[in-house]
């Protein structure tokens, strides 16, 4: 792993040699965008072709990355929009809604694939999957990847002020969730 | 941002043995190598208004010129000349200059794939949705 490389380092890098650049970027970044994805999409699969699609839009769009925003704030909001777009996917599909897409994986054999959590977690699981998908996002990046506001207003594209206030709302429905559940 | 150790410790989900792996050598091969057959499908993508409003206009000069010959039977079917002159007046009057005034096409032409990319990806919009619809 290279997560010890400055992204600095890594657009120079870039710049000078693509492939290479690419490379260490990847390396940096590849595992935690994976999970960031899997944790809205669940499902390994769609999270595979996800982080993949992720990583060729990074690629094909690179060079023209604008560095008033920084790099990582760029593939998240990059890989988000990749693992809405395939749990959207994934309802289309089976025709299930977002309820009933929670139900799916907590009774599936599909959703219990690569799947190691005890029972807190699978519930832990359940409650923010039963999110709207903005709340699902802002609730991951704050819980899970202690990201700030302001970076996640860039991932986002939403105000400080409505992130918080949307965290705190998943906050209050998770606890809710697992009250009652 | 978290340290990795921190996002397992929390991290229920598993991948298959050498996913990580696995993943980097495709990843690694498909930016080694492009897409050659996604690249003929952009073109084909690109150019396809133009092949329709040509198959378009032509199918509208064989409606027109059938048309007159019907109300007009003075125009002999050995009349060489005036079936020239018809001829002459669609295909390089009418026919190319409606072509060429498609200034929509013309931009279309002139974007890049990667600007066309650029502007999916700000917008949101699924690339290989776009793609399933017009294949």
């Amino acid at each position: 792993m290279r997560e010890d490389i400055s992204d600095q380092i890594i657009l120079e890098e870039f710049n000078k040699n693509r492939h290479y650049g690419f490379r260490l970027l990847f390396d940096k970044y590849h595992e935690r965008i994976y999970f960031h994805i899997r944790r809205i999409v669940i499902l390994h699969e769609d999270a595979d072709d996800a982080l993949q699609n992720t990583f060729m839009k990074i690629w094909k769009n690179l060079d023209k990355f604008r560095r008033e925003s920084s790099l990582y704030t760029w593939f998240y909001r990059i890989a988000s929009n990749e693992a809405i777009a395939m749990v959207n996917k994934r309802k289309r599909e089976t025709g299930l809604l977002l309820d009933d897409l929670s139900e799916y994986f907590n009774t599936s054999e599909e959703g219990d694939k690569w799947f190691d959590g005890d029972e807190a977690e699978q519930k832990l699981r359940n409650a923010i999957l039963k999110l709207p998908d903005k709340q699902k996002l802002v609730f991951n990046l704050k819980y899970y990847e202690d990201m700030r506001y302001d970076d996640m207003s860039r991932v986002l594209n939403t105000s400080v002020g409505a992130l918080k206030a949307s965290y705190h709302h998943a906050v209050k429905k998770i606890k809710d969730y697992l009250t009652n559940n | 941002m978290t340290d990795r150790s921190k996002i397992k410790d929390k991290n229920p989900f598993r991948v298959p043995d050498n996913y990580f792996s696995e993943v980097s050598r495709k990843i690694y091969e498909r930016t080694e190598a492009p897409g050659r057959l996604k690249s003929k499908n952009r073109v084909i993508g690109l150019v396809k208004p133009a092949l329709m409003l040509a198959a378009a206009m032509m199918a509208f000069a064989i409606i027109s010129y059938t048309g007159l010959r019907l109300l007009f039977p003075e125009y002999g079917e050995t009349d060489e000349e005036n079936f020239t002159e018809l001829l002459y007046q669609f295909d390089e009057v009418e026919l190319i200059d409606k072509l060429t005034e498609q200034e929509p096409d013309d931009d279309i032409q002139s974007a890049e794939p990667d600007e066309i990319i650029d502007y999916l990806l700000d917008h949101d919009i699924e690339y290989t949705s776009i793609m399933e619809f017009l294949n």
